[in-house]
């Protein structure tokens, strides 16, 4: 609880004048005005701190997710089942795109009715991709005269992706045939084709769980994993660099590829490298439900500086062999074992 | 490209930086403007009209309380629409503010006939409450006072709209706003005039709601977006503000809850409410206000600045000048004596010889005057003191009083002791002559009334016979001459009168005034005096027909003064150009004791008879019964004869304040002398001790300190050469230190606090500081004290770009530092701008990069340098 002391003594400058007037110039009818000096916050005061405990807020957002440039509307629902009407009620909260993350500090005024559930809307537009998170941080209700305000920490945190839209045509490239057995079609078989096994290593995160080898990880105590010799039918992994200055750019680009990978049927996989963890991610995309699955992760990973960070990353750490797909900014390149294949 | 609001540019420039904007904030029912601007009208008419009719009801006004309501509802609703729309709003109130001008000037006449008119009745209302038989009235244009009072109360009705319109916006303090309508219905409660309950409940209804709106936004017309944070504040902690917009079922929600509450707080409060002023007990910060306000019911604001603040006793002759006249009711004499009968006593301080339309010159400053051979240059305090006993006992008074007591013994004794009076002057009973004084300079202390002590700066011992037992018979009204004979003394004809002076010494006859007095009299024929009657019996030598005539003119005269000319302590001040006694009689028509004393005397000696004006001090017998000590000395030495009225002769004390100072004439009666004779009608005015006047007399009662105010008379008098001159310096025109010290006193306070308010505002800052260096909150530390760097050497006009960044503040400090240096040991360039940069680089990390964390050892170091400056 705050106490406001300039309230206090302005509200007691009041008081010593009307008490001046009664006492001082007899006036005894003035004790009306004292009445409300008086009464007020003897009721409101106590009123307002039993009440003001009941309040709860949580917030929401009209859409699930949205096309660039559209606009988002938060909304912030308060619950006030007392009888009180709340009058100054402020809640600090934050706007923000997870990729353009900025300092404001946004206060919200609004009053609260007495018995109702209710919204206040934030209607907010975009004009990047990523992450927008509405967060509550605080909310403050200050009593009537404004001599009390208690603060209540507010917990919740609504995000709305923000999507690529209208995604350029690209070009894709022409890929190198490959034979192989799908990965997926892998579990029908029986028993495991040693033949094809090209190395056993250490499991890194995000290898899949049908390639532990099992039986050597109970021996060593460490999960170890199966490489295959022909990992994938997926014909490429694609990598796109989570560049700062350019992510606005990549992400177009990255959409705008893989729906033309999509469209012409080639299986394909994205992988995210998460410059934090040191940890790559890899998302099959099969359909474009699949390819916003990848951008809502997509839009929590950190973001970095350097140019290839990812790619080298991919090749060092031995991820995946196969071809790989570095798109940054506009541009994209075809990669086997770290070589850019000069396209046609 | 069309035109883009720098609102619009700011949303474009953060939608373009962060990906995101917030562009509107809403509801989840959307609030028409209309109805929320409606419910406001309602609001504002409410506590116009309460506060108006309120008003009106309660002075018992006559005006068109319908046409006047409806007007204020219209106005209400006209005003509050001003805020649907912007446009509206910059469009409306300077068409609104036209209107009002033009309308105002169509109306002019009605409009201040009617706020005349309003306040008249305000003024009569508090003249019968003070009873005050005069009171200031202004000229009204139009006798239609029901048009012209509801004219001027829609056109005051305007005003109080708008600033309601203002408060109910959150614009402005709603506390002023309370404030100009709470004196509004105080002026009419503060003389226990109620207003309607109704009235009250209405205002109360409108105040309380404006107030609890005010602390919300249910209210909120617009959004006022986002506030503009200065440079560094922009980028470090940005802060933007949203507001719901408001609703008017909030509005009216607030509006019902203050209804009720004031409903039942108008119950709770009725039977004091019924009751009315409380008792009248004395209290000096109420008695101070009262008076402050019969001046501005007589007076008018001027009064405040020429009224004259009666000190340490009487004005020797000064006259006008001045609005008013309030006695400090200190002590100025104590006087002991055996009362002989319930008539006044007067006691006689300074005689009037010439009249110069200003003032009232002494005899001997006359004979000076007149005679520039004889030179006062070099004159002791001794001196001037017998020139003062010379002058008001002995050579004015010199026929009638001589001659008695030649005759007779002093048949009873007086002591006088000076508290408060000039010790220079002296005052005597009738009558005294000079030999029978008996000074005594010696200082006493004595105990007041109160209990307080008190020092007197001397005391004479007076032998004199009581007027009584001279042969003045005392009327019944305490007037000490009657026209019977006593037949002790016979008039003898060679008297050393010398009452041809008071003839002549006056500027009459043919001179402008002369003409006045003789159009005066003869325009009142009521008189019924023959202006030739005295001049004829004098002519003819027939005493008792002069002494005749000289009666019957007084009793005229006062008759006259009794019915056309009232009583007042604050007539009005005379003008620089106008002669006093004139003024009086043609314009003024009130006054007090030197208005009536000097008009009597200048009209009595047109007609022939001597007069003289004189001023002093009176104990009326109702100051004996009320405050008189009995003392336990020995009556015997004091009185001797016989005493009906008191006849164990028994000694009583009186301790008479400069209340009791007054003024009244002298007439010649042949065979008697120059007597006494009262011309100033009763007073029915209560007159409050007003010590000083103005703020400075209000603080000071209100404080019940002594602030020094009207000091300081004694010593300018003894040190004076020229007595009379001095004291005419000394009352002419306003004391100027009851404006000086109270507006030291202001200027004084508002330096005081706001030196206190520096002061609390550094010790929080730094309080605020310790508690961020304590919790490791380094980035508002930081910033704080950047910021605290920047004003001061703005101030100090070392920089003078707005919010340098911390890097420009380095450079500009480095180079300041090499200039103060020049002279002295200069140190190394490379190096002040290295440390500079390293400072100044900390603060730029602190509050630039979320990653870096600072360690108490950096801010110190930051700190410490910044400390230099």
């Amino acid at each position: 609880m705050k106490i406001h002391i300039w309230s206090i003594i302005r509200y007691l400058f009041v008081f010593i004048l009307i008490i001046f007037f009664v006492l001082v110039f007899k006036q005894n009818y003035l004790v009306f005005l004292l009445f409300p000096y008086v009464l007020l916050p003897a009721g409101l005061i106590p009123a307002f701190l039993i009440n003001v405990k009941n309040i709860k807020v949580s917030g929401g957002a009209n859409v699930g997710s949205v096309d660039s440039g559209g606009n988002i509307v938060f909304y912030l629902e308060y619950d006030n089942p007392t009888y009180l009407p709340f009058l100054k009620c402020k809640l600090t909260f934050g706007v923000s795109n997870r990729f353009f993350e900025n300092n404001n500090k946004n206060y919200l005024h609004f009053n609260m009715f007495p018995k109702r559930k209710d919204r206040v809307f934030l209607n907010i537009a975009t004009s990047k991709l990523g992450m927008v998170v509405f967060e509550g941080q605080e909310l403050e209700v200050t009593g009537y005269l404004g001599i009390v305000s208690v603060k209540q920490p507010v917990t919740f945190e609504v995000q709305v992706p923000v999507f690529p839209s209208d995604a350029g045509k690209l070009d894709a490239p022409e890929l190198p045939y490959s034979e192989g057995y799908d990965e997926y079609s892998e579990p029908d078989l029986k028993g495991n084709l040693s033949s094809d096994i090209k190395e056993i290593r250490e499991y890194r995160p995000g290898d899949r769980l049908a390639r532990i080898h099992w039986k050597l990880s109970a021996k060593t105590d460490s999960l170890e994993v199966k490489e295959m010799e022909r990992t994938s039918v997926m014909s490429l992994i694609v990598v796109p660099e989570l560049e700062r200055s350019a992510i606005e750019h990549t992400i177009k680009t990255l959409d705008a590829i893989s729906r033309e990978l999509a469209a012409k049927g080639e299986r394909f996989e994205i992988c995210l490298f998460n410059a934090k963890a040191c940890d790559f991610g890899y998302y099959t995309i099969d359909n474009e439900e699949m390819l916003y699955d990848c951008y809502r992760n997509l839009f929590f990973l950190p973001l970095y500086d350097g140019a290839d960070s990812a790619r080298e990353a991919y090749y060092a750490s031995k991820q995946k062999s196969s071809l790989v797909l570095s798109v940054y900014g506009d541009e994209i390149r075809l990669y086997e074992d770290n070589l850019e294949i000069q396209q046609g | 490209m069309g035109w883009i609001s720098s609102q619009e540019k700011k949303r474009i420039l953060e939608l373009d930086s962060t990906g995101v904007a917030i562009e509107e904030v809403y509801g989840s029912k959307r609030t028409s403007s209309f109805f929320l601007c409606l419910s406001k009208a309602l609001i504002i008419f409410l506590v116009c009209s309460g506060t108006i009719t309120g008003f009106c009801d309660a002075f018992s006004l006559t005006y068109n309380k319908g046409l006047v309501v409806f007007f204020i509802a219209v106005i209400s609703f006209m005003v509050s629409m001003l805020y649907v729309n912007k446009k509206l709003f910059y469009i409306g109130y300077i068409g609104l503010l036209i209107f009002f001008t033009v309308e105002l000037l169509r109306y002019y006449l009605y409009a201040n006939s009617g706020f005349q008119a309003i306040m008249n009745t305000v003024r009569k209302a508090y003249g019968d409450h003070f009873n005050m038989l005069v009171v200031r009235t202004s000229e009204e244009s139009y006798t239609n006072r029901s048009l012209t009072i509801s004219i001027a109360l829609i056109f005051i009705a305007v005003f109080l709209i708008i600033m309601y319109n203002i408060t109910v916006s959150r614009y402005m303090n709603f506390a002023e706003t309370f404030a100009i309508s709470f004196i509004l219905l105080e002026i009419p409660l503060y003389i226990g005039l109620k207003p309607p309950l109704f009235s009250v409940i209405i205002t109360m209804t409108g105040c309380i709601a404006t107030g609890l709106l005010q602390r919300g936004s249910f209210n909120r017309v617009t959004i006022p977006g986002k506030k503009a944070p200065d440079y560094i504040r922009d980028r470090i902690f940005k802060k933007n503000y949203y507001t719901t917009r408001g609703s008017h079922k909030g509005v009216l929600l607030t509006v019902a809850f203050a209804c009720v509450f004031s409903l039942v707080i108008c119950v709770l409060s009725l039977p004091a409410y019924e009751r009315g002023l409380g008792d009248t007990e004395e209290d000096s910060a109420k008695s101070a206000l009262d008076d402050t306000l019969k001046i501005l019911v007589q007076n008018g604001f001027s009064g405040f600045f020429d009224r004259y603040d009666s000190f340490n006793g009487l004005a020797r002759g000064a006259l006008g000048g001045v609005s008013s006249v309030r006695p400090d009711f200190q002590t100025d004499l104590v006087v002991e004596y055996v009362p002989n009968g319930a008539e006044t006593v007067y006691l006689r301080g300074f005689i009037g010889a010439e009249y110069t339309g200003e003032r009232w010159d002494g005899y001997l400053n006359v004979i000076r005057k007149n005679n520039s051979s004889s030179s006062e240059n070099g004159k002791s305090g001794e001196e001037d003191r017998a020139v003062i006993l010379t002058e008001s006992i002995n050579n004015l008074d010199e026929g009638f009083t001589r001659q008695v007591l030649e005759n007779y013994e002093p048949t009873a004794r007086m002591r006088i002791r000076y508290i408060d009076m000039s010790f220079g002057m002296v005052v005597t009973p009738y009558i005294t002559l000079p030999e029978n004084i008996i000074d005594n300079d010696e200082k006493e202390k004595l105990i007041d009334e109160n209990g307080k002590e008190m020092i007197s700066l001397g005391s004479e011992d007076i032998g004199y016979i009581p007027a009584k037992e001279a042969g003045y018979k005392v009327n019944e009204d305490g007037s000490p001459i009657r026209r019977e004979e006593v037949g002790i003394w016979e008039s003898k004809p060679d008297f050393n009168i010398r009452y041809d002076n008071y003839i002549n010494l006056y500027t009459g006859g043919t001179s402008e005034l002369g003409k006045y007095l003789g159009t005066f009299l003869k325009e009142h024929d009521n008189l019924e005096l023959d202006l030739k009657g005295y001049k004829n019996a004098a002519a003819r030598k027939d005493t008792k027909a002069m002494n005749d005539f000289v009666l019957s003119a007084c009793d005229a005269i006062k008759e006259l003064f009794l019915n056309e000319y009232p009583y007042s302590l604050s007539p009005g001040k005379t003008p620089s150009n106008e002669d006093f006694v004139k003024y009086f009689l043609e314009t003024q028509k009130r006054g007090y004791c030197s208005h009536y004393a000097s008009a009597a005397a200048l009209l009595l000696r047109y007609m022939g008879i001597p007069t003289r004006y004189v001023e002093g001090y009176c104990i009326p017998a109702s100051l004996l019964q009320e405050k008189g000590k009995r003392s336990d000395e020995d009556g015997s030495s004091w009185h001797k004869g016989e005493n009906d009225y008191n006849p164990d002769n028994l000694v009583y004390s009186v301790e008479v304040s400069d209340y009791y100072a007054h003024a009244w004439i002298e007439v010649y009666i042949e065979g008697k002398g120059f007597v006494p004779y009262e011309v100033t009608p009763p007073s029915f005015e209560e007159v409050t001790p007003a010590a000083t006047g103005g703020i400075g007399g209000f603080l000071q009662r209100l404080l019940n300190v002594d602030l020094g105010i009207g000091k300081g008379e004694e010593e300018s008098i003894s040190v004076t050469g020229d007595v009379s001159q001095a004291v005419i310096e000394e009352d002419d025109g306003p004391d100027l230190t009851i404006l000086i010290i109270p507006l030291g006193i202001v200027i004084g306070a508002v330096i005081v606090f706001w030196a206190l308010f520096l002061l609390i505002r550094k010790f929080v800052k730094e309080l605020e500081y310790s508690r961020w260096q304590k919790r490791g909150d380094y980035v508002p530390l930081v910033y704080g004290r950047y910021c605290d760097l920047v004003k001061k050497l703005k101030k100090k006009k070392i920089i003078r770009a707005e919010n340098p960044l911390p890097m420009e503040l380095a450079k500009e400090l480095t180079r300041f530092i090499l200039e103060k240096n020049e002279n002295g040991t200069a140190p190394d360039e490379s190096e002040t701008a290295l440390e500079c940069e390293a400072v100044f680089g900390y603060a730029e990390r602190v509050l630039y990069s979320s990653s870096h964390v600072s360690s108490p050892e950096e801010y110190e170091k930051y700190y410490a340098f910044i400390k230099t400056f």
